[in-house]
Parts: C-alpha cells; sequence; structure tokens
C-alpha cells in the first residue's frame, strides 16, 4: 500500500475518465493535425476537452507526445538574427574608428606632402570641419595667423569672420592658379561697391578673392599690396593683424585694439584715443600697424605701442588697409574709392 | 505512387520513413515491443490485394492535414494504444492490482481512505479541462514535465507551474469536502490526513495535500 496515496489519485483521474469510445475519440489524421497545430483554435480546445476525460484518447495524446521527435537545441550562435545587434554595434564601431583615423590623416597630408601646401591649407584647416584636431588646425584667429606668417608674408588685416567663412568654406575646390591669383593680387579691385563697411553687408567678392589670394599665393611684397588689404565687416568677431613676426599681432575686439608680443600666448590692451569702430588694419612690420574705421579714423602706430591717429580728407568710412610699410598705405572707403598715402599719411591721393 | 503499388516508390518511402517509425516505436516502448505494430503497419500501407485483386492501402486515409511522418507516427501510436488496451482488457490479473492490504493499525484507516478518495474524485471532476489534462498527463500518463509542456503547447516552467497551483487547489478542495462532506473537524482533518500521508508513495500526496 505504499503507493496508496498515488493510486487515490490515479483512480480518481481514471474513475471519472470515460473509458468506452465515443464518435469524438481521435482518429489517425485529426492526431496528427493536433500534431502538427494544424487544427484551428476551436478544434483544439474541443480535442483538449474531449481528451481530458477520456482515457484512450489522453493515452494516444501521450503516445504521440511520447513519440516526437526531440528537437535538437538550436545554439544561441544559431539562432536566427542573434547576431544583427553584435554586428550593428561592431559595424558602428568601425565607422567610428575610421572616422577618427580619416580626419587627422586628411588633415596632416598636406604637410606631408609639402610644407608651402600645407600652408596653403591653413585658411582650410581653420574651418569648422578641420576644428577638432587643434594641433593641425589652430582654431583661434590668432593660431591660424601664426600659422600663415610662418612663410613670411606680410601680414594683413584680416576681414570679420562672416566674411571670411566663405573662402575659408571652399577648400574643397581647387585653388586658382598661381598665375592668375597673382594677377589677382597685384590689380587692386575695381571700385566695385565693397558693401562688407555697410550695415549687415555681405563680404564683396574680391575681398574674398583676396583672402585666397593671401593664403594661397604665399608671395612676399615691400609694399603689402592686395594682400594686406582686408575688408571688415560689422560682426563683432575678433579682427586678427598679423605681422611678418608671427610673435607681434595686434587684434581688435569689440572696439578695442589689443597687442600680443608672444605670438598670442598674452594679449596687452592699447589705448587708441578714439571711440570710432575700427573695422581693418595691415602690419607691414613687427612694430607697425595701420587700422581703418568709420568717419575717416587712419591710426598708426610705428613702435608698437603708441597709436597716432593720421589726417584724412573726408570723414568717409574706410572698411579696409594695405600697407608697405610705415609710410605707405592705400586705404578703401565703403563706397569703393582708394586712397594712398606715401608720405606716412600727411598727404592721401585718390587712385 | 506507394498506394498504387509503385515498387520503387515504396523501396523509396521504406528507406525515408522505416527510421523515422523505428524511433517512434521505440520511444512507446523500448523493449522493442511496439516495433511489431511498425512492421504490421508496414503491410497496411504496403496494401494487399483483396478478394478481387484490388490493393487496398493505408494511404487512402491520409488526408493531408499533417506531413506524412507525423500521420505516420499517428497511426502508430493509435494502433500502439488500442492493443495495449486490448491487451490490458483481457488480461484476467492486472500487474498493478492492488496487492493485500496489511492489517489495519488505524481503526478509522478504512473510513479516513474512503473519506479521502471521494474527496479526490470530486476535486478532479471540477477541474479545468486543461487543468485536468495536465493532472492526468502527470499521474496516469506519467509524462515529464517538459513532455506535458509539449503537449500542453507550453514551457516546461509553465507546466510545473500548472501542476503546482493544480495541486493546490485540490488540496484546498478536498479538505473542504473532508470538512463539509465528511463533518471532520479540523483536528480530524489533520488526523485523516496524516493517516493517508504515512502510506505516501513516491508520488506525492505530501505535494498534493502539504503544498
Amino acid at each position: 500500500m505504499t503507493e496508496l496515496p498515488d493510486r487515490l489519485l490515479r483512480d480518481a483521474l481514471d474513475d471519472t475518465a470515460s473509458a468506452t469510445p465515443s464518435p469524438a475519440c481521435l482518429d489517425a489524421a485529426r492526431l496528427a493535425a493536433w500534431a502538427d497545430g494544424t487544427l484551428t483554435r476551436a478544434e483544439r480546445a474541443s480535442l483538449e476537452t474531449h481528451a481530458a476525460a477520456c482515457a484512450r484518447c489522453l493515452a494516444l495524446l501521450a503516445a504521440m507526445t511520447r513519440t516526437e521527435p526531440l528537437r535538437r537545441e538550436t545554439p544561441w550562435w544559431r539562432t536566427p538574427f542573434v547576431w544583427l545587434p553584435l554586428a550593428t554595434v561592431t559595424a558602428a564601431l568601425v565607422i567610428v574608428v575610421r572616422l577618427a583615423v580619416t580626419e587627422p590623416q586628411s588633415s596632416v597630408r598636406p604637410t606631408v606632402a609639402s610644407p608651402d601646401a600645407a600652408n596653403r591649407s591653413a585658411p582650410a584647416a581653420a574651418t569648422p570641419a578641420a576644428a577638432p584636431v587643434p594641433a593641425v588646425a589652430p582654431t583661434s584667429p590668432a593660431a591660424r595667423e601664426k600659422e600663415s606668417s610662418a612663410i613670411g608674408r606680410p601680414r594683413s588685416v584680416l576681414a570679420p569672420a562672416p566674411t571670411r567663412e566663405p573662402a575659408a568654406a571652399a577648400p574643397a575646390s581647387p585653388p586658382p592658379p598661381a598665375a592668375q591669383l597673382a594677377r589677382d593680387a597685384a590689380s587692386v579691385p575695381s571700385p566695385q561697391p565693397m558693401t562688407a563697411a555697410t550695415p549687415a553687408p555681405p563680404a564683396p567678392p574680391s575681398a574674398v578673392r583676396d583672402e585666397v589670394v593671401r593664403s594661397q599665393s604665399g608671395t612676399a611684397s615691400s609694399f603689402a599690396g592686395p594682400s594686406a588689404m582686408k575688408v571688415a565687416g560689422a560682426a563683432p568677431a575678433p579682427v586678427v593683424i598679423a605681422s611678418p613676426d608671427r610673435e607681434s599681432q595686434w587684434r581688435v575686439v569689440a572696439g578695442r585694439v589689443e597687442h600680443t608680443t608672444d605670438g598670442g600666448a598674452t594679449w596687452q590692451s592699447q589705448s587708441m584715443g578714439v571711440a570710432t569702430p575700427l573695422r581693418a588694419g595691415a602690419a607691414p612690420d613687427a612694430r607697425v600697424c595701420w587700422l581703418v574705421g568709420a568717419a575717416g579714423v587712419v591710426l598708426r602706430t610705428i613702435d608698437g605701442a603708441t597709436w597716432m591717429r593720421l589726417p584724412f580728407p573726408e570723414p568717409a568710412d574706410l572698411v579696409a588697409v594695405q600697407a608697405g610699410d610705415a609710410t605707405q598705405a592705400t586705404v578703401v572707403t565703403a563706397d569703393g574709392r582708394r586712397f594712398a598715402t606715401r608720405d606716412g599719411g600727411t598727404t592721401w591721393t585718390p587712385q | 505512387m506507394c498506394a498504387s503499388g509503385d515498387e520503387r516508390a515504396w523501396e523509396s518511402f521504406v528507406r525515408q520513413y522505416r527510421p523515422l517509425l523505428y524511433r517512434a516505436a521505440d520511444a512507446l516502448d523500448p523493449t522493442g515491443g511496439a516495433r511489431e505494430v511498425a512492421d504490421s503497419l508496414y503491410a497496411d500501407l504496403y496494401g494487399l490485394p483483396s478478394g478481387g485483386g484490388e490493393r487496398h492501402s493505408l494511404f487512402r486515409y491520409f488526408e493531408g492535414r499533417s506531413s506524412l511522418a507525423t500521420w505516420l507516427r499517428a497511426v502508430l501510436a493509435q494502433r500502439y494504444v488500442d492493443r495495449l488496451r486490448a491487451a490490458r482488457r483481457t488480461e484476467p490479473l492486472a500487474d498493478d492490482a492492488e496487492p493485500p492490504a496489511p492489517p489495519p493499525t488505524d481503526p478509522d484507516r478504512e473510513r479516513y481512505v474512503a473519506l479521502v478518495r471521494a474527496a479526490l474524485r470530486h476535486a478532479v471532476s471540477r477541474l479545468d479541462p486543461r487543468d485536468r489534462l495536465r493532472l492526468a498527463s502527470y499521474y496516469v500518463q506519467q509524462l515529464t514535465l517538459a513532455q506535458i509542456g509539449r503537449l500542453m503547447h507550453e514551457s516546461e516552467a509553465s507546466a510545473s507551474r500548472h501542476l503546482a497551483r493544480i495541486r493546490r487547489d485540490i488540496r484546498g478542495e478536498v479538505e473542504r469536502q473532508l470538512r463539509e462532506e465528511g463533518r471532520l473537524s479540523d483536528d480530524h482533518i489533520a488526523a485523516c490526513l496524516a493517516s493517508v500521508m504515512e502510506d505516501s508513495g513516491p508520488l506525492d500526496m505530501k505535494q498534493v495535500i502539504y503544498d
């Protein structure tokens, strides 16, 4: 009687189950359909209800279950799509790594190919795309000017940032031939309207081209020529004026002029004596700098520290200046007229 | 083609399905007793000519609601179960007949057993059909939890949880029956179940009662 409880329960199940076949009992076709799962939900429910109370059909279901071929457990690595997340993550990592590797290479490539090419690519390196690689492409204007000064080109005042960006943003297009650039540099732009100095003006195309000329030709001249001329804008972005000596630079920040003698590490504010907004400047020497602004303001320093306002024949807004030395300079008014001096600003001659 | 007597088709069929049928037969009876059923099945599938010379193959009952392999397993299972049940009916003494009862040590034991048996029968009759199917598959057909899971189209863990719940339900119903129908007090119910538990077999009235 050791199995009494088992027998009691089994007996209870047997006693309450029908032992006589009925029309509802399973035949082989329905049994096979049940095993393959091809019965409808209602058919399956009906079959299970019957089998629960029918000893024979319960035995049939049990027999079918026992004879069911064992399904081999599919290894997890053979499960469909199990590799999809892993492959996605791997692909993303590969893309990130490739981007991280190719960006520095593209920035370094010109330097490796040719130092001159590297200098030519300095403006391109100053584009936002190159910004993540500061060691190769300095992002600050001072650093960019520092880079360009390494080739000993005449320094010039840079146009405000909004007018520089189009030029800097076009590194992908092939640079114009050097001869063409030289011609552009030698010929002062015709008096086309230089709207850069007008309220919220776009940069004049000539000025933009000039920026490209300066940055790509790398030619030096005793007279700065167009390469030293900068068009100023009304934007408050700092205007950096680099000199041939990379250690000595000026910048105009919010109307104030600052000077550095250590390549931009430290800046000293300088007193100008005028409240007029300054628009452009040119530094043909480490100690000589010309600045121009609204209302015919022309300022010059010849020692790098003290500034003197020079007389100008009319209160025109001056938007650009190019300087050859402490005595020779050419300025451009907002309406495109040009005035030159060869006596340190004592007299100005319309061009 | 097999039904029409194509020899090459028949050979191909035998080559392909004989291993499957033998594996199924061995699963039904590991001692090899079901292989006889499988062999006899081949004869019916091949079809013997009737008196008029026309072949009658079992294939004509294949309706196509399942795969041929599953249908063959179903035919084998049906024949094996029917043969087994027929053999049991004809056996004068079943192997699982209860052995002679030992001398009762508890004067109330027979009464307790009768009460528990009636309470169990009542509890089982109240089960949901699917729960009853699970319980019968476990206690009567002695399927494993994994097999019950396959039968019920659920996981092994789900089958285990369902069985545990069914046992709890049965226990509660048995206690209620003993209390209400048997007029037993709580002390008597405890004594009744303890008396049954003393003879609990490997199965687990303990689980049924005390889970």
